[in-house]
């Protein structure tokens, strides 16, 4: 029981990483600051944007309301684990066919929303989709086409049959 | 801004988290999804001199029934309730109601003790269980005691964790066979916190209501019973015009709240809305009896 630092391992992005770190320090700040990762994006830092999210052992979670100490033991995926050999993933393929990103700010969050909804909770229509990443705030109200692109992920047509 | 500083600790057992919350100096608080706490830590709006991480506690998360009753565990996710083939043979209106819970992220996360906790005025977990007349467990070093969901939150609002008890678990009575069922919320974009919800218990027999209960959310401090519509309702003949009526007695019962998301005025309105359509639609799914 302490203020003080405490010892964690974690694995991130497939590499086991150990560091000292405040009970206070959020998992979010603890990625981009410690592991020298900064795909992480924080906006609101309370929950609300989902520019934040990772996946926390395979479940799309807010790093800006997770901290880091919590996650001791735990496997942690980051946008960067999308891409490998300088191959896009899938899902980044047709972001970008798609223009599924303009400022790209909530991109990340996006993505690893996506991961998850298209593993864990695979929609069947587009209403699913728009659903699915509800909680997640696009500024430049990209909508359409990150819908677009995450239809086409799931094997969906739109249902009036018309393209993006 | 980032939460302040405190201590943290993470117990392996309930009797360790008891006393960890007992023997702090000064708040301590229990840290189970944190969907709603670390937001105010965040933004420094609760300083809590330590923390009881209980997410070590694998086996209080659970979702169990007896034959007349759900028991839900400290741990129980919301995730937990999604597309959750017995909640939605037994307690379908929690399964319609988590649909409007937040996002998926949170409700990776979020737990349902929590939720009452924390008790939003606008929430979906503390209507469900003021409707259902769910029974509190709370724990502390100093022993158990049991609440009746109408009691305690009303007494509370938020954010409002008691400080140095656990909220250890919450039974809810599965309502009877063919009582009909409504849940419904007004808001500005799906799953932000209502501006207001509704939802209705109904049961028919010999063509009249039987019994009815309803809750409102947004409204008051917290979710609340309106024991007095409820009352009007009974023995009654289910109609529209009834159901009209039912609503057209609610603005008058309220004090709700004037903020940036809705006016108290239009906040009645909506409560007579949705208490018409809440009690429509329980009435479509109720099952008659004894006619």
């Amino acid at each position: 029981m302490t203020t003080t630092e405490c010892e964690i391992s974690l694995t991130v992005n497939g590499e086991a990483v150990r560091e000292a770190v405040p009970p206070r320090l959020l998992l979010g700040d603890f990625l981009r600051e410690r592991a020298g990762i900064a795909g992480t994006h924080f906006g609101c830092e309370q929950g609300v944007c989902g520019t934040c999210t990772v996946l926390l052992d395979g479940e799309s979670i807010r790093s800006c309301l997770l901290f880091a100490v919590q996650a001791d033991g735990c496997e942690v995926a980051t946008v960067e684990s999308l891409a490998s050999d300088g191959q896009l993933h899938r899902l980044q393929t047709l972001f970008k066919k798609h223009h599924a990103l303009q400022c790209g700010y909530c991109t990340p969050g996006m993505l690893m929303t996506a991961l998850d909804l298209l593993a864990n909770r695979p929609p069947a229509s587009e209403a699913d989709i728009r659903d699915g990443i509800r909680g997640n705030l696009c500024r430049c109200t990209g909508y359409q086409n990150i819908v677009a692109a995450l239809m086409e992920a799931a094997g969906l047509e739109k249902a009036d049959g018309a393209g993006a | 801004m980032k939460p302040p500083p405190f201590e943290y600790c993470r117990p392996d057992s309930i009797d360790e988290a008891l006393e960890a919350l007992a023997d702090a100096s000064e708040d301590a608080r229990v840290l189970a999804g944190g969907q709603s706490l670390v937001p105010l830590l965040n933004v420094r709006q609760v300083r809590p001199a330590r923390l009881v991480d209980i997410n070590a506690l694998v086996a209080e998360r659970y979702l169990t029934y007896t034959d007349d009753a759900l028991a839900i565990g400290c741990l129980a996710r919301h995730v937990d309730f999604e597309d959750n083939p017995e909640i939605n043979a037994r307690l379908p209106i929690l399964g319609e109601a988590v649909k409007e819970l937040a996002s998926p992220a949170v409700r990776n996360r979020g737990t349902f003790c929590g939720s009452l906790c924390h008790n939003d005025p606008a929430a979906e977990w503390p209507l469900m269980a003021v409707l259902l007349d769910a029974r509190l467990h709370v724990q502390s070093a100093s022993g158990v005691r049991q609440e009746t969901a109408g009691g305690w939150l009303a007494d509370r609002h938020s954010p409002a964790v008691a400080p140095r008890e656990l909220l250890r678990r919450v039974e809810i009575g599965v309502p009877p066979p063919g009582a009909g069922w409504s849940f419904t919320e007004f808001n500005r974009r799906p799953g932000d916190v209502a501006i207001v919800s509704a939802a209705a218990l109904l049961t028919i027999e010999g063509g009249r209501v039987a019994s009815a209960r309803l809750a409102l959310g947004g409204v008051d401090r917290s979710a609340r019973r309106l024991h007095q519509v409820e009352r009007l309702l009974e023995g009654e003949t289910p109609s529209e015009a009834l159901w009209s009526a039912a609503a057209g007695e609610v603005p008058a019962l309220l004090e709700p709240p004037t903020d940036l998301q809705a006016t108290a005025g239009f906040r009645r309105h909506l409560a007579a809305q949705l208490t018409r359509r809440v009690f429509a639609e329980a009435e479509a799914r109720a099952t008659r009896k004894g006619t």
